[in-house]
């Protein structure tokens, strides 16, 4: 655990415990396991044996198609990940969807450039300038929210519209050809001990996130920023630096997802990541973590992202045409939400009674 | 540690700036200035509106129709959305149209919703020639189209061979309500139904144009039905997710793939063998012609007046690329392009 914690605190401004955290934080931290996110495996798992059995052959309950949806849930969980921390300290990025392009088309810029010096060499300098163009996007997010003083929603949006202009500019349009298939067969659609290494992953990076909320100062601190930002500024929390340090961190995991993406396809997909943002976030909120701050539940985060792809999967695998598919979808969202609203009642009003 | 905060955003902001500044000079070969504008006299401004910009097909078309208006010594205007986007691509002809072309060229995404912002326009004396979709009614000057029927009649044939008129076979598609895309299956079902009764033609999954969903489709597809022989994307997105998904699940003996277009993605494809073959359009001709038509007409017509709309269409030719014939001159002539210039062109009349 405190391996895992190191990570976190280089992005720490402060080292010395400044300050009291909030009293109400504790209270806060048990939501991490919420009894949301258990209603929302329960559905989960509904919904994998009722598609199993709607399957011809039982074909969705198989290791092949476990498989699959490890591998289409990889990128949506790493997002959905990043998302939580934002949310958490009450603020939001719908930039990761460009963030997600952008850093695939400069990381796949890199890594054509480098391809002869070895497909190995290429992919890591090619993962660092993924992480890092994320990161930059991250950053300048961080900065127009707290310097600038423009909310998270409007910057964010406005950094989306950007970074994907910059995608497009830089690749005159077109999707990167040329990136070495071998990365797809090495990286990409590979599988360890049976899962997919994309899977792995972003199970790694869920649960060191987990234990940055868990039992790290930074995620604490991110929680108490989104709880009360007023009381957290009063008790002498670096409010800026933290948050900069959030944005950068949220981006450099969509940077994370775009080299998944990119050695998934050995390509870009330019015009195909306007709603991976979005997606995330949804994912965060119906498995618990609060969209107005201080409330967080990464185990939601799992049982939300994994909701939407065993629907997505299922309904194909079921044979359900297309159309009805939006409408299966809609009413699954609505009965997953409203079991959890019964089971605690007012769950969201207390949110807003503060 | 507020100084290491300082020195890690600057670090970072210039890593940025440097990118940026990469990639802006990789870019700038392919500007959108259309040629001089040098010329004494009146120049014409021709306006094009293409549904998709960040797309090699349409890239394509920008390259045959910047090339026309240079040979045809008029100022060209390049716009269109940048998602898939009927709404957004209406939005983008009205703010063109308000610019006072003397004629403009559409590459309509769908064939309804345009007619409001055409029809005022072709009264006026601005001719509107469309390039990839008809209107419906045929409110604009004339339509030069892909050839989907004969188009159509030789994925038939490719289809049969590939499965031998057996199995199941499945369409990954773009998005739902575009008819540019649906051309591209809705005509090919019954003719397979009537040629290959003993093929089961799965009804068509949605991808809305991401190359992650097309992939999660395609494995369901694989998991669903396992005498999958064939899967059918109907576009370079599609086709990079599918491939990819056959290669995840190791199915690609039993399990090929054919798509249409021809973007440098779906080159790669086939010369890896990840797909049996691909259906080319001529993006690059449809472009040179559809300006040619709409300068040709304002010229022809100096006193301007009401343009009579007509429902012609001009049909140009597509090409069945596979891993056997994808390096010869003919085929590469139908392979969509990156940026414009060089020698490279596709032209299929000069």
């Amino acid at each position: 655990m405190s391996s895992a914690d190191s990570t976190t605190a280089a992005e720490q401004p402060t080292t010395s415990s400044s300050g009291s955290a909030p009293p109400a934080l504790p209270a806060r931290l048990r939501a991490l396991g919420s009894t949301t996110a258990l209603w929302i495996f329960v559905v989960d798992i509904l919904l994998v044996l009722l598609f199993g059995a709607l399957s011809e052959n039982g074909s969705f309950l198989t290791a092949s198609s476990f498989r699959v949806l490890g591998l289409d849930a990889a990128e949506a969980l790493i997002l959905a990940v990043g998302i939580s921390l934002l949310l958490g300290a009450g603020e939001i990025d719908l930039s990761l969807g460009a963030g997600l392009l952008l850093s695939s088309v400069f990381g796949g810029k890199v890594i054509i450039a480098l391809a002869g010096s070895g497909t190995a060499v290429a992919a890591i300098i090619g993962l660092f300038a993924c992480l890092g163009t994320g990161a930059a996007i991250g950053l300048v997010n961080g900065l127009v929210v707290t310097k600038l003083r423009v909310t998270s929603l409007i910057a964010t949006l406005a950094t989306m519209g950007i970074a994907t202009g910059i995608a497009n500019i830089a690749t005159s349009g077109t999707d990167l050809s040329d990136i070495p298939a071998s990365l797809q067969d090495d990286f990409g659609i590979r599988n360890l001990i049976g899962i997919p290494l994309p899977a792995f992953i972003a199970l790694a990076l869920w649960l060191v996130t987990w234990i940055l909320f868990r039992s790290t100062r930074f995620g604490l601190r991110l929680l108490a920023l989104g709880s009360n930002r007023g009381a957290a500024e009063r008790s002498g929390l670096k409010v800026d630096a933290h948050l900069i340090a959030a944005f950068m961190l949220v981006g450099a995991m969509a940077g994370l997802a775009g080299f998944i993406d990119l050695t998934r396809f050995a390509t870009t997909n330019l015009a195909g990541h306007q709603n991976d943002g979005l997606a995330a976030i949804t994912a965060a909120v119906i498995g618990g973590t609060s969209l107005y701050g201080g409330r967080v539940s990464l185990g939601g985060v799992l049982a939300g992202t994994l909701l939407a792809v065993i629907l997505q999967d299922g309904l194909v695998v079921i044979g359900l045409s297309a159309f009805y598919q939006l409408i299966a979808v809609g009413v699954v969202l609505i009965a997953a939400v409203n079991l959890d609203q019964r089971r605690t009642p007012g769950g969201l009003r207390l949110r807003l009674r503060r | 540690m507020l100084k290491k905060a300082h020195v890690g955003a600057a670090l970072a902001a210039l890593a940025l700036a440097s990118t940026m500044a990469a990639c802006g000079s990789s870019s700038s070969s392919s500007s959108d200035s259309s040629s001089s504008s040098s010329g004494g006299s009146k120049k014409l401004n021709v306006a094009f509106v293409a549904a998709l910009v960040n797309d090699s097909y349409f890239v394509t078309i920008k390259c045959g129709a910047q090339d026309e208006a240079k040979t045809l010594g008029v100022n060209l205007k390049w716009t269109g959305p940048t998602q898939n986007d009927v709404a957004k691509e209406i939005s983008a002809f009205s703010a063109a149209s308000i610019t006072n072309p003397d004629a403009m060229v559409l590459a309509p995404f769908s064939n309804t919703g345009f007619g409001g912002a055409v029809r005022p326009l072709m009264k006026k004396g601005i001719p509107v020639a469309l390039s990839g979709e008809t209107l419906d009614p045929p409110d604009g000057l004339i339509t030069y189209i892909t050839d989907f029927l004969s188009g159509g009649n030789s994925l038939v044939d490719e289809i049969g061979r590939l499965t031998g008129g057996t199995g199941t076979m499945a369409i990954v598609a773009d998005t739902t309500g575009n008819k540019t895309d649906s051309d591209r299956y809705t005509g090919l079902v019954p003719l397979l139904k009537q040629r290959y009764p003993n093929l089961k033609v799965l009804s068509p999954q949605y991808s809305q144009n991401s190359s992650a969903r097309a992939a999660s489709v395609t494995a369901s597809l694989i998991q669903a039905n396992p005498d999958l022989k064939l899967v059918y994307t109907t576009s370079g997105p599609e086709a990079v997710g599918g491939a990819s998904a056959i290669a995840a699940a190791k199915a690609g003996d039993r399990i090929k793939q054919i798509s249409f277009d021809s973007s440098p993605q779906q080159i790669t494809l086939l010369k890896e063998g990840k797909l049996a073959a691909t259906m080319a359009q001529s993006p690059y001709l449809s472009g040179q012609l559809s300006v040619r038509a709409a300068v040709d007409y304002v010229r022809a017509h100096p006193k301007g007046g009401p343009v009579p709309s007509s429902a012609r269409i001009a049909n140009t030719p597509t090409m069945l690329l596979t891993p056997a014939n994808v390096n010869t001159t003919e085929a590469k002539r139908y392979q969509y392009l990156t940026q414009c210039g060089g020698t490279q062109g596709g032209s299929a009349t000069s």
